[in-house]
């Protein structure tokens, strides 16, 4: 795939994550977590966030090298992601997903600390 | 006899290029009537923007250190600012293209003052100005220049009025080239727009409607009605769908009028658009409010 459908391809999941992360079925699911996972998974929202702003701003010449390297783990990343998103009230595993695909993104654009 | 068809000839040619004379004005009222919604569009748009933000921003709120709060705020602002700065170019551009209309326009009149087409070219010359930096830009996940199309070749059909064919054979590829710019820009608004307002309706539909259902012991009076109002809020968007159109709909317009190939339509599907712009303008505006 060339780098620059990859990187659309990423800025394009990483904003539905973010939309279904504020479906109401699933914040419903947050609620219900403990007050850790809650931190968590307002933490993944923020890096969400921050993942999408740096994917958007990169310069493709930036990230290319980056884009080829990690080429396959975005693409089963975002075919994960969007099989668990289906299901918005397995929130836990959307929440292992969402980390899986954000340990990846961040090897392309740098995140929060 | 060969007289009567000589002059028969000759009212048909007058009455044509009257015709197309008067979808000049028709199209330059359309194209003002274009940016007038274009702006209050970039208005709401940037009203919501910060409203979803925000609404992001507090959602999570609790959960952090004052340390992460601080890191968070700041880091989101900076990209809100530079958003926003974006969307007062493109109110820029879309008013000079909205003083570029009222300004054909009078050159399409009889009698337009000699002044106008110097104002024509100072029009253009800012138009060319801004618009690399607005093409470089970024509106919500989109790069505008990614919804840019390549350029139309111009076909220029002769016009009654010296002045306007001039200034059109000087100027029409300017034009053609930031008419796609505003569609590029409102499909990608358009987009942002959408995506902001979901995520608005999203966490009112959740705050409002969902979590006290399902767990306070007594509902609020107007339960019913929010319910209903947020759930038929989603179904509206789609005017995101139609109002996307409208730029690209007045660039047709235009390229048609100078190949004298306006058809009996005529500019209904651009007019049907720009009233879904107003639309999605309104749905917006009601949203933001609340």
């Amino acid at each position: 795939m060339a780098p620059y459908e990859l990187k659309g391809m990423t800025v394009k999941q990483l904003g539905d994550t973010i939309k279904a992360m504020s479906d109401p079925e699933y914040l419903w699911g947050v609620s219900k977590l403990s007050p850790e996972k809650q931190h968590e998974n307002a933490w993944y929202n923020q890096q969400l966030q921050m993942a999408n702003l740096q994917m958007r701003n990169a310069q493709l010449s930036d990230i290319r090298e980056k884009l080829i390297a990690n080429e396959t783990d975005l693409s089963n990343g975002i075919l994960r992601i969007q099989e668990v998103m289906a299901d918005l009230t397995k929130t836990e595993e959307v929440m292992s997903q969402v980390k899986n695909f954000l340990d990846v993104v961040g090897r392309v654009v740098p995140l929060l600390v | 006899m060969r007289r009567l068809i000589v002059f028969i000839v000759l009212l048909v040619l007058c009455s044509c290029a009257n015709r197309r004379i008067n979808q000049f004005s028709t199209f330059a009222d359309a194209g003002s009537t274009y940016t007038e919604a274009m702006v209050r569009l970039t208005t709401e748009a940037g009203n919501i923007v910060i409203d979803a933000d925000s609404e992001e921003l507090l959602r999570d709120r609790d959960q952090f250190t004052q340390d992460e709060r601080g890191n968070l705020y700041f880091k989101r602002t900076r990209a809100l600012e530079t958003l926003l700065s974006t969307i007062r170019d493109i109110r820029v551009h879309t008013s000079l293209l909205n003083r570029y209309f009222m300004a054909l326009s009078q050159l399409a009149s009889s009698r337009s003052p000699a002044s106008v087409t110097g104002q024509l070219s100072a029009i253009v010359t800012s138009m060319e100005k801004i618009h690399p930096d607005i093409e470089n830009s970024k509106i919500g996940n989109a790069s505008v220049k990614d919804f840019m199309g390549s350029a139309t070749p111009l076909v220029i059909s002769g016009f009654k009025r010296k002045k306007l064919e001039d200034e059109l054979r000087k100027n029409a590829g300017t034009i053609e080239r930031e008419l796609e710019l505003q569609n590029a820009l409102l499909k990608a608004l358009s987009e942002q727009l959408k995506t902001d307002m979901e995520i608005i309706l999203n966490l009112k539909n959740y705050q409002h409607v969902a979590q006290p259902y399902i767990s306070s012991p007594k509902l609020p009076d107007n339960w019913k009605e929010k319910r209903k109002e947020i759930l038929t809020s989603y179904l509206s968007l789609d005017a995101a769908d139609k109002a996307r159109e409208a730029a690209g709909d007045l660039k047709t317009a235009f390229l048609d009028l100078l190949e004298n190939k306006t058809g009996s339509a005529g500019f209904k599907p651009l007019f049907e658009d720009i009233n879904a712009m107003i639309d999605l303008i309104e749905l917006v505006a009601k949203n933001g409010k609340k």
